[in-house]
């Protein structure tokens, strides 16, 4: 086949080329799920690429955004298990809570002002990624999919393992949850 | 965000498919479902409304405040080399019983082949099989050399490591009954002396040979019928040396780098598959057994065909192992340049056209938009160079569809050396005069198109073409994203009105795949086909595409069926992150048509307007090159670029071999780099057994010895199926480069560019201030200021590089 004339060097720039097209999203996806965390972001963006190396072409070629992210998640939630393990292990009971309903990063978010406040200073942008960090872990998760990650329905699906629907249920009650906090701080301003 | 005061909405918002809407998922007839309630309900509007708000919020989110900026992310690029070739497992013990699997799959097969050879060849010798094969199998002997090769492999290997790595197929191990009988005439290539090492060095590489199918170094039974130059007697002495020569070649590429191989030592090479370190005597020995096989049969260079290149491969890890010099072992080239060749031994050249031009629109986009020098791997020569307009004289006859010509001067960038430039130039066609043209557009829309450099100038390229075409020809636009669809229907191109409002209406939406879209094309196509002209599907995308085939062989097979029925395909390809370029030059290939790469609107307008029928009108498929040159002027040759292209000599011939195509107008410039005879021997020791060849010797008695070089070429027209040959001698003498023409001295410009950002070893004395110097020099007239364009990519190159 003439595809296969094309080796390794073709593969290169595929590779580069899906880097360049994808990192960014996934970098904010990840991110985002570490809480701001760039680094490690960075860190598992990096080995989502190296393992895309390792694989053929074609087993990844026509759902490789989905791909990537999968992997991603993976590795993110592997890094956020290891930080709870870590944190659980010098935690105080109180603390325990809070890191297991995966609000880990409340005390190293951008913010941890009270909604209210940030309202007052007229940050919408402030508000919603605070309002976002107090969503479940799923609701959150699939957000970031959703919106950082730029990935269909069904590339989520495939990534999480969900159903679409369920995809498509989750994400509205975040997006309910959200649009009330909203306007209750609205209101309350 | 506009908040409403109460929860009246509630109940209406309890529907998921709200968000879903408001985040462009619906689809078919969900969608019209959703939106006709829509139009009914006004809670339900609202509550849209108000999801749609939030969402565009929560996308404003994304770019923000983590500060991203593209420069910083090459920090977090992996070294993609290296990357794939360490895939980062720490213990080599799991893999390794992989690689000996494979390695003694290899050597079993290696053994049973010397075996044969050998048996045939020393059977009178009483030299008993089992006694050759054991020597040349025996783990004992090879068992060091397994593992310093499966190291370097996975320093410097290629070929990921799942099960099924197309690398190294088993399979396609040559069985001894592929191999042919050696003629008896070649015997002559024995010889006790230091000819052993010369073929020792490669004896493991030689027998590692493909069967049929495979690229690599090949078995021939002989060399090219009715050889133009030198003598019968040269010629079965090329048979011998052919082999070493030609994979010497390849080695001193190595040696070059390596430094381990003297000037010397194309006739002492140290065996490749680092025998050494291990029992050299024992080495040696399997060399001598081995020798006299390896100087029985040519083998020809051959292109990374069907699979993968057994014995590049073999190269790469053979470089790895040698373990001395700088960089040993931990680098390697993706694509090896073309070495020289000795015209002695390996007088043909032969090569497919190639009048793509995808790279140098890459190279452009890397070095003004990043600011970066491209990848190696990303630089074609072949594509640079054809970038550019020549001004090439127009066929002269009627029925001979190209005109070929050819320019030879020094070479600036290597003292003593000459280049020699084919020029090839398709006839044009009038665009008034041209054959009525039935078109599809089939236009990726997905999400991923939805950027300022892809669906917008889709949009205006496709317009500026369309205002070219006239009421005997017919456009349709197919579209393809989530669903394909119809968005004109087959209308006649008079109907500037219709066609262009149907581009307007094109907006980008919905997600990649699962669609029929590239068959719906050819469905419209072959609707509306038009006897004798030209039927072709024009696909834009970003690459970013699955079209409704389940693979990438589909899809390359519908391609190629539907050529044959004569409606051909073009990929231009929009958007700085080609994820399948590979397979849209592929399929273009296969199509009949070409590839090019649209990075703006000025490029639009080169490959749309000014080359549209070149870009439309295919006049001759399958187009193949071979030159023989005559050994009594060139001592060696390179043939710069085209590196994909090779073909083996006995490929051009071969009708069923698929070679490049060109539209009307189109030119292909190919450039050798000649080493005139008795240059520079480069330490090569005189031959043996073959006559010295030298002018004074040749001339009387044998004929054609004023002509330089032999230029054939066979192209195949486009409703035909047999191939038709055109030969072309060539006596020019070498002018003054500063007397060559503008348009070669322009080429040669790009082509040292073009080694320059490939690093190739054979850049020679060039750089990008000589570069730079050469080009502004050979500018010309320039209406297109594309060469202006290229003095300016220079200048960014030698910003970067300061």
């Amino acid at each position: 086949m003439a595809i296969r004339n094309y080796d390794k060097q073709r593969h290169i720039e595929w590779l580069r080329d899906a880097f360049q097209v994808h990192q960014q999203a996934l970098v904010a996806y990840a991110c985002r799920m570490l809480n701001g965390d760039l680094d490690r972001a960075e860190e598992a963006v990096q080995e989502t690429f190296l393992r895309l190396c390792r694989e053929q072409r074609e087993e990844v070629d026509g759902h490789l955004r989905a791909w990537l992210f999968t992997v991603c998640r993976s590795r993110v939630i592997d890094m956020q298990r290891k930080e709870t393990m870590r944190l659980a292990a010098t935690a105080s009971a109180g603390d325990f809570e809070g890191i297991q309903m995966g609000r880990l990063g409340s005390t190293r978010a951008s913010s941890s002002d009270l909604p209210e406040t940030i309202v007052e200073r007229g940050e919408t942008h402030a508000l919603l990624a605070r309002l976002i960090q107090g969503l479940p872990f799923q609701q959150r998760e699939l957000l970031h999919l959703k919106v950082q990650g730029q990935l269909t329905y069904r590339e989520i699906a495939e990534a999480t393992g969900l159903t679409v629907a369920n995809v498509g249920y989750h994400l509205h009650q975040a997006m309910l949850t959200l649009r009330a906090e909203m306007q209750r701080v609205e209101r309350a301003s | 965000m506009t908040v409403s005061n109460s929860d009246e909405l509630g109940k209406a918002a309890m529907d998921w498919r709200v968000t879903a809407y408001a985040f462009g998922e619906l689809e078919g007839d969900e969608l019209n479902n959703f939106e006709s309630r829509l139009s009914t309900d006004e809670t339900l509007r609202q509550a849209v409304d108000e999801f749609k708000e939030l969402a565009k919020q929560l996308e404003g989110l994304s770019g923000d405040a983590i500060g991203l900026e593209q420069a910083n992310r090459s920090s977090i690029e992996p070294n993609w080399e290296d990357a794939i070739s360490t895939p980062g497992e720490p213990a080599l013990v799991s893999k390794r019983g992989k690689h000996l699997g494979w390695v003694v799959g290899f050597l079993t097969a290696a053994a049973s082949l010397i075996g044969l050879l050998g048996w045939q060849q020393f059977q009178s010798r009483g030299r008993s099989v089992s006694e050759m094969a054991l020597k040349a199998g025996s783990q004992v002997t090879y068992e060091d050399a397994q593992i310093t090769y499966e190291e370097s492999r996975d320093e410097g290997g290629l070929a990921n490591d799942s099960e099924e790595s197309d690398s190294f197929d088993l399979a396609e191990m040559p069985s001894p009954n592929s191999m042919p009988i050696p003629r008896s005439e070649t015997l002559r290539g024995e010889s006790p002396q230091g000819g052993l090492n010369q073929n020792a060095k490669d004896s493991i590489d030689f027998t590692q040979v493909p069967s049929s199918n495979s690229p690599g170094y090949r078995l021939a039974e002989g060399t090219e019928a009715s050889q133009r130059f030198g003598n019968q007697e040269s010629l079965s002495g090329e048979t011998r040396g052919g082999a070493s020569q030609g994979v010497s070649g390849l080695s001193t590429v190595a040696g070059e780098e390596k430094s381990a191989l003297g000037a010397d030592d194309s006739t002492r090479l140290q065996p490749r598959f680092s025998l050494e370190g291990v029992a050299e005597s024992e080495g040696r020995v399997i060399a001598e057994q081995t020798s006299g096989v390896r100087g029985l049969l040519e083998l020809q260079k051959q292109p990374r065909d069907e699979s993968e290149n057994l014995l590049r491969k073999e190269l790469y890890f053979a470089e790895g192992m040698l373990g001395e010099g700088a960089g040993a072992g931990d680098r390697f080239e993706s694509t090896i340049d073309n070495p020289f060749f000795e015209v002695a031994q390996a007088p043909l050249s032969t090569f497919s056209i190639d009048v793509d031009t995808a790279s140098y629109s890459k190279i452009r986009s890397m070095l003004t938009q990043f600011r970066r020098l491209p990848t190696k791997d990303a630089v074609r020569i072949e594509e640079m160079i054809n970038y550019f307009s020549y001004d090439y004289p127009e066929p002269a006859q009627d029925d001979v569809p190209f005109s070929v010509a050819m320019e030879i001067a020094d070479c600036p960038w290597a003292e003593g050396h000459q280049l020699a430039r084919i020029a090839i130039k398709g006839r044009s066609i009038e665009k008034e005069v041209r054959a009525a043209s039935n078109l599809v557009f089939l236009i990726d829309v997905s999400g991923s198109m939805d950027q300022p450099n892809k669906l917008p100038l889709v949009r205006r390229g496709l317009e500026m073409l369309a205002r070219q075409l006239g009421e005997n020809d017919r456009v349709a636009i197919v579209v393809y994203a989530g669903a394909a669809g119809v968005v004109l229907e087959s209308t006649t191109a008079d109907n500037k009105d219709a066609i262009l409002n149907a581009l307007d209406r094109l907006s980008a939406g919905g997600s990649t795949h699962g669609s029929q879209g590239i068959q719906l094309a050819y469905e419209i196509a072959r609707e509306h086909f038009i006897e004798g002209g030209t039927n072709r599907v024009i696909l834009c995308t970003d690459g970013d595409f699955n079209v409704g085939t389940t693979g990438t062989e589909q899809l390359v097979s519908l391609v190629e069926n539907e050529a044959k029925g004569g409606v051909f395909l073009s990929v231009l390809g929009f958007g700085t992150g080609n994820l399948n370029d590979a397979m849209l030059e592929a399929i273009s290939g296969r199509g009949n048509g070409n590839y090019a790469f649209i990075d703006s609107v000025n490029e639009a307008r080169k490959v749309l307007v000014e080359q549209m029928t070149g870009t439309l009108l295919t006049i001759a498929k399958n187009v193949k090159i071979q030159v023989e040159f005559n050994p009594t002027h060139v001592q060696s040759y390179r043939l710069i670029g085209y590196e994909n292209r090779v073909l083996a000599a006995k490929d051009f011939n071969d009708d069923k071999k698929d070679a490049g195509e060109i539209g009307a107008g189109h030119t292909v410039t190919a450039l050798y780099e000649l080493v005139p005879r008795g240059y520079d021997t480069n330490g090569v020791d005189p031959l043996r057994y073959q006559p010295e060849v030298s002018q004074a010797d040749t001339t009387d008695t044998l004929a054609h010895q004023d002509e330089v070089l032999m230029l054939k070429l066979r192209y195949v027209k486009p409703e035909e199926s047999e191939s038709r040959l055109l030969q072309f001698p060539i006596g020019n003498k070498a002018a003054a480069f500063s007397d060559a023409s503008e348009d070669f001295r322009f080429a040669a410009a790009v082509a040292s560019f073009g080694m320059l950002l490939r690093d190739s070893p054979y850049k020679g004395s060039g750089s990008f201030e000589s570069v730079r110097r050469i080009a502004r020099d050979a500018v010309g007239a320039d209406a297109q200021g594309l060469r202006d364009e290229f003095v300016g990519l220079v200048e960014q190159a030698i910003q970067i590089t300061r």
